[in-house]
């Protein structure tokens, strides 16, 4: 790719970035709605959950249930490091959780993504490595059993206050003034989305490139692909790692946008949801899950009357959509213009007389 | 703490509980290979309908027949247990009517009924929250179901046999186990509220070492008696084979989806007596969520003993619960705090699975190349 | 040196002894068939080759060095690669995919340049993509780039199996049952695509194959199979009239009588 075109892209996403940002909370204030703001970084975290857990699930076949425990190493992680390296490492930052600017949370941020996604990735080689030699149903399982643990074992982590809610760090110290830190508020819309891009840029070129091809090669036939010259256990665990490391950038982002972070947060049923996005997005396909994600996201917000029915309508839908469409809406490919050609054709064929034959 | 062989009798106690349901999961496993996540669920179930049965015998009948309990305590106990296995193996059966058969085949009648059911009722549910009419709510519920039955209709017909993947059969398995959990949350149905087994016949407190034999030795019945059935019946060789070899097994002649009708409906009649044997005997408080940890804990000591093995969930169930109650009750003195009692059990599932995945009885069956 | 030097190479599976003493040398250049009734262990003896299975006792020895218990992949990377007795191919993926990936041995960008895309990815990218396209072309199967691999005829399948397994430019090529489903026009469309080959990408050629026609055609020496031992080895006119090899397909014959 041509030089200016990258660079220009890259600025591109950048401006509209702060642009957007401006708008919500520059000194003009155009348009400052909590709530459309709250939603709007839900989306932009299920994006990022949903396009990494693709590389894992959909490009290399490997069927992850457990993801929702890299979230949760990220998150804690994350939220450890601001609040007890507030004296030494973020002075600079307010210790009662106020909103952040844009140019001084920029460090903070790096350091705590940093921190949290590199925690979840070491996280994500240990438990990648022995599972990965188990096939389809046994690797889902063994993933959510790993994800078990990590939620007890931080659950028994006094430190982080895991049996109840982390909101900071209680300081016994001289100063009285800093009784108390809490994880200062850093994420922003800006840096969700700049992560989200960062997210589907990498995994678009990883797919359109012949590291793709090895990842595709592995969910199609492993042994095939092995006889081939690709090292399958490497790059499952490739996948598995690099899912990890943004899944948990991505809990450290959530984290910094609470006030308070609560193992609740991280039950297993949250780790289907974002299954649920993939799957109804088309597993491989990236901006079918981010089509998906965006639409699971929006969606139980904009059906308020369905709220108690949520929780049922989810499941019910899942099984319907596993009888009617399994590959989901895109199934394995990206938006395009074929695609949608794909799409007329079959449904036009609905309406022809003839049954399929088998 | 306490004494071993008291700790190692609560041990067995609980272990023949997770060997009932682990049962279950691995018949399932055997003849579908499906790791069926809604068996925990079917477990719930059985609760509820245990305290269903038993109030119907024991409140109402009384009632209105004007007589004192005319069940005595252990039958009335009995028929309890059998309303609710009955009830819950016909749950099975609807879920595999409903929702694991059209995967394979082109059967489209059982999923528009029931799934339609559950979609028309949802429809209806939000209709009324939209503060429709009673009646528009109906029409809105009924035009709902409609148009999924069509829906499916369509789809099955041009449905290739044998297309559906083991993935969206484990996605499915999911879907159906989050619905009956969030389903019997709904206020109208069994809501969030924990409930108790009253303390009245047919089913009323008895001394703890009592319950604890009881539960033991009634669960000990059915596993004798599902042993039975695989082992002397003809549809239990059926069973048998279809879970060795099922392409083989429909050449012989097998109706396979008969087969595995029944495997299923068997095992969810075995989580049935388990739902009203450990809380109906025990009292203990139960909501529509207990069957996720109980059921998970279950499909490790069915992995455990080698999921597809009957014989070997028996056992993973055993050790499971015995490895559970000593962890608990010895714990604390090598510093394992007993809050790590549910961590035990998935520790034992990755222990498992790194190093013997086909489980302690399990063969594993490599693939072909 | 020979290419391939196998030795006493036995494979057992708990109690059954699927490959015993299995023996073979391999010069670079030749095209050797490897034939025997149904179970003889001719698919064992290639996954040993070819890292599947390691070996129980016994050594393989590859360009001078030892392969045996090695993984597939680094057998690849030393210059074997295969075809498979059930085709196996990246169903999903389009047939010029489906080379492409066997070119990644030969084109290892690494991950962070697949993210940058700088120039060097670019070249790399473009290099495997026309090296592929070349051998679609060279197995008549260029017109079908862009169709998923699945959707070929059985026949188009096996050829581009064969063109992923050259995709890796390996020294040694082993083809399972290439002829299998074929009709007879297709066979000898095979025949003389495998004679070449040869010549053309300087590759040695292992072949299993039933059909005696196939084999007695393009190999200049056999080796026979049956109950996982070498029965017989020679050359095609040799084992048509070897008693043992009559045998072992047709039972007792008499004297005389030959394998057509």
């Amino acid at each position: 790719m041509p030089l200016w075109k990258r660079f220009g892209g890259i600025a591109l996403v950048f401006g509209l970035l702060l642009l957007l940002d401006h708008l919500l909370y520059g000194p003009s204030r155009v348009a400052h709605d909590q709530y459309k703001e709250d939603v709007l970084i839900r989306c932009g975290l299920a994006i990022i959950l949903a396009v990494s857990l693709n590389i894992v699930n959909g490009f290399t076949g490997q069927f992850s249930l457990g993801h929702i425990g890299f979230y949760m190493v990220g998150a804690y992680v994350g939220a450890a490091l601001s609040t007890y390296g507030h004296t030494h490492l973020f002075p600079q930052l307010p210790t009662d959780g106020s909103p952040v600017g844009l140019w001084t949370s920029a460090l903070p941020i790096l350091a705590v993504s940093l921190a949290g996604g590199l925690a979840a990735a070491a996280i994500g080689f240990l438990v990648g490595l022995p599972s990965l030699r188990l096939r389809g149903d046994y690797l889902a399982i063994i993933t959510l059993g790993f994800a078990q643990i990590i939620l007890v074992i931080v659950r028994n982590i006094k430190a982080v206050d895991g049996a109840t809610s982390f909101t900071g760090l209680p300081v016994a110290s001289q100063d009285q003034a800093l009784a108390h830190v809490a994880t200062p508020h850093l994420t922003s819309l800006f840096w969700v989305f700049l992560v989200a891009a960062l997210v589907i840029w990498v995994a678009y070129s990883l797919r359109f490139s012949v590291h793709g091809l090895a990842f595709l090669a592995v969910r199609e036939d492993e042994i095939a692909a092995e006889a081939m010259g690709i090292n399958t256990t490497r790059y499952k665990v490739l996948a598995f790692v690099l899912s990890a490391f943004f899944t948990g950038i991505a809990g450290a982002l959530f984290a910094h946008y609470q006030s308070s972070l609560s193992n609740e947060s991280f039950r297993f049923e949250r780790s289907i949801d974002v299954v649920v996005m993939v799957v109804l997005g088309g597993l491989g396909s990236i901006s079918g899950v981010t089509i998906a994600a965006v639409l699971l996201t929006i969606l139980p917000e904009a059906l308020r009357p369905i709220a108690q029915y949520r929780l049922v309508v989810y499941p019910l839908l899942l099984v319907i959509l596993m009888l009617t469409r399994p590959q989901g809406i895109f199934g394995r490919e990206e938006v395009s213009r074929a695609w949608l050609r794909g799409q007329l054709t079959s449904i036009a064929g609905w309406f022809s007389r003839r049954p399929d034959r088998v | 703490m306490h004494d071993l062989p008291q700790q190692i009798l609560i041990g067995l106690q609980l272990g023949s509980i997770y060997a009932l349901i682990a049962l279950g999961y691995t018949m399932v496993y055997g003849v579908l290979k499906l790791i069926n996540f809604a068996h925990g669920d079917v477990y719930m179930v059985g609760a509820y309908a245990g305290i269903g049965a038993a109030w119907l015998l024991g409140t109402w009948l009384p009632s209105v027949v004007h007589l004192p309990p005319l069940i005595p305590s252990p039958l009335g106990a009995v028929l309890v247990l059998l309303a609710s296995m009955v009830i819950c193996g016909l749950l099975g059966l609807i879920i595999e009517q409903a929702a694991y058969r059209p995967l394979r085949t082109r059967a489209w009648i059982a999923p528009a009924l029931f799934l339609g059911a559950a979609v028309g009722y949802v429809a209806y549910g939000i209709a009324t929250n939209a503060n429709r009419t009673p009646v528009s709510a109906i029409i809105i519920g009924i035009v709902a179901w409609a148009g999924l039955a069509a829906l499916l209709y369509t789809t099955q017909r041009r449905r290739s046999p044998g297309s559906g993947s083991r993935l969206t059969a484990l996605i499915t398995a999911i879907g159906v186990s989050l619905f009956l959990e969030n389903f019997g949350v709904l206020p109208q149905i069994f809501s969030s509220d924990p409930r108790f087994f009253p303390n009245d016949p047919p089913i009323a407190r008895l001394a703890p070492n009592v319950e604890t034999g009881l539960i033991f030795t009634v669960s000990l019945v059915l596993m004798i008696a599902l042993t039975y059935i695989v082992t002397r019946t003809r549809i239990g060789k059926a069973i048998r084979a279809v879970s060795f070899d099922s392409d083989a097994a429909a050449l012989m002649g097998i109706n396979t989806d008969r087969v595995i009708a029944f495997t299923f409906a068997l095992g969810a009649a075995l989580a049935g007596a388990a739902g009203v044997l450990v809380f109906g005997l025990q009292h203990t408080k139960f909501d529509p969520y207990v069957g996720i940890l109980y059921g998970l804990k279950a499909f490790v000591a069915a992995v455990l003993g080698g999921i597809g093995n009957i014989p070997g969930a028996v056992l993973g169930g055993l050790i499971m619960g015995l490895a559970e109650t000593l962890v608990v009750a010895y714990g604390p003195n090598i510093g394992i705090d007993s809050t790590y009692r549910d961590a035990v059990a998935f520790f034992l599932l990755i222990l498992i699975l790194l190093f013997r995945p086909a489980g302690l009885l399990g063969k594993f069956a490599p693939e072909k190349v | 040196m020979p290419l391939l030097e196998v030795k006493d190479c036995t494979k057992q599976f708990g109690g059954l002894t699927a490959v015993n003493q299995f023996t073979l040398s391999l010069e670079s250049g030749e095209m050797v068939g490897l034939i025997g009734p149904n179970g003889a262990g001719k698919t064992t003896a290639f996954n040993l080759l070819t890292g599947v299975y390691a070996p129980t006792s016994g050594t393989i020895q590859f360009c001078g060095s030892s392969i045996a218990g090695h993984k597939p992949y680094q057998i690849a990377a030393a210059g074997i690669s295969r075809t498979f007795q059930n085709i196996r191919l990246f169903p999903a993926l389009t047939v010029l995919d489906n080379v492409r990936t066997a070119t990644h041995l030969h084109y290892q960008p690494s991950l962070l340049s697949a993210i940058w895309r700088g120039k060097s990815f670019t070249l790399a990218e473009n290099a495997a993509r026309d090296e592929a396209m070349a051998l679609l072309e060279r197995f008549g199967l260029g017109k079908y780039y862009g169709d998923t691999a699945k959707s070929l005829a059985y026949g188009e399948q096996r050829r581009l199996e064969i063109a992923r397994a050259l995709a890796t430019r390996p020294k040694l090529l082993l083809l399972d049952e290439p002829a299998a489903g074929m009709n007879p026009q297709e066979k000898n469309d095979l025949m003389e695509q495998i004679r070449t080959l040869r010549d053309e990408f300087g590759v040695t050629i292992l072949l299993i194959e039933h059909d005696m026609k196939v084999v007695m055609g393009i190999c200049e020496r056999i080796l026979v199979l049956d109950y996982g031992q070498v029965i017989a080895q020679g050359t095609p006119r040799e084992i048509r009239e070897d008693p043992k090899v009559i045998e072992a397909y047709l039972g007792e014959v008499d004297a005389g009588s030959s394998v057509s």
